[in-house]
């Protein structure tokens, strides 16, 4: 009888369907808001490697017609041990003349540089790629020309905190907008 | 890097004066950034509190910095939580560089069996990289 009720579990076990579990994390900026805490992570490697998919809530229309202009952050990190407003290298992105456009968005002694990459469509999967050099971030993406902006940070070793999605500028969200994201390792 | 980590294993498992206070370790752990290999020594205070050094790598523990491979080298703290019979849980705390760069901290639960004097089986939980990780390790007490 106990050799019986032993084979129960395994029997149940046998009955389950396997769930799949989606690859992508999912990011949602939620309504009037700019993000949320997406918790704690560091930088593994010198290059960095995404791939995004934005859905049509990606399409927005600002209060004023300059915020339409400012750049929503997308992945990225903080240079060693420093604040992400002293330098910092992230991929950035906004809806602009019908056009979903990916920008390089650095911060160099804190200076903000921001550099056009490319475009990517709605629902489209993409790659990303931010890499390290000593004197360089290099953005990638897809098959866009690489774009470098000027690397000053002249620490080596420590934390390299990640940075994840944000919506603005000035304003926030108009609406949920998600975001879904596959780090690779 | 890894001369030193090496260095410091030989002694630590050689010197039988104080072998009592010390223990090897050789685990594997399951993590987003793949499956890891890995092996440590770690000092016994005698409040069970214990202190390491550990290296873990997917390739081999090469230390080569590569696109697959994050060697994590530096310290560990496990403090016991509670022991029952021969089980014993620890809360452990690993923090080092990755790629022998980026800073890393990884927080886990391990439960070891203590079956004989001189071994023990452990598994734990943790956090790397924000996703869950799972390990299995075998500990050896040399004297």
């Amino acid at each position: 009888m106990i050799r019986m009720i032993a084979w129960v579990p395994f029997i149940t076990l046998l009955a389950c369907e396997p769930q799949w579990e989606e690859p992508y994390e999912v990011f949602v900026i939620s309504k009037n808001t700019h993000g949320s805490f997406d918790g704690v992570q560091f930088l593994q490697s010198k290059t960095l490697r995404f791939t995004a998919v934005f859905d049509e809530s990606a399409v927005y229309t600002s209060d004023t017609e300059e915020n339409q202009h400012d750049v929503n952050k997308l992945l990225g990190f903080a240079d060693c041990n420093s604040h992400h407003h002293k330098h910092s290298a992230r991929f950035g992105w906004r809806w602009l003349e019908d056009q979903l456009e990916i920008l390089a968005y650095s911060y160099v002694n804190g200076e903000r540089i921001i550099k056009p990459v490319g475009f990517v469509g709605i629902n489209e999967s993409n790659d990303y790629r931010i890499t390290l050099t000593k004197d360089e971030y290099e953005f990638q993406l897809g098959s866009f020309p690489v774009v470098t902006v000027d690397r000053e940070s002249d620490c080596e070793k420590g934390a390299y905190y990640m940075l994840f999605p944000y919506f603005g500028g000035n304003e926030t969200a108009p609406h949920d907008i998600t975001i879904k994201i596959l780090i690779k390792y | 890097m890894k001369t030193i980590l090496l260095t410091a294993l030989l002694l630590l498992t050689l010197v039988r004066v104080n072998a009592q206070h010390f223990e090897a370790q050789s685990y594997v752990q399951e993590t987003a950034l793949g499956l890891q290999k890995g092996y440590g020594v770690r000092y016994i205070s005698p409040w069970r509190m214990k202190f390491g050094i550990f290296l873990q790598s997917n390739n081999n523990l090469s230390l080569e910095e590569g696109v697959s491979n994050y060697p994590f080298t530096g310290i560990e703290v496990s403090y016991p939580i509670s022991s029952c019979g021969k089980i014993s849980m620890y809360g452990n705390v690993k923090g080092g560089l990755v790629n022998h760069q980026f800073f890393a901290i990884t927080p886990e639960i391990e439960t070891v069996w203590n079956f004989s004097r001189f071994v023990s089986l452990g598994i734990g939980t943790g956090v790397r990289v924000r996703e869950a990780a799972i390990s299995g390790k075998i500990i050896i007490k040399p004297f």
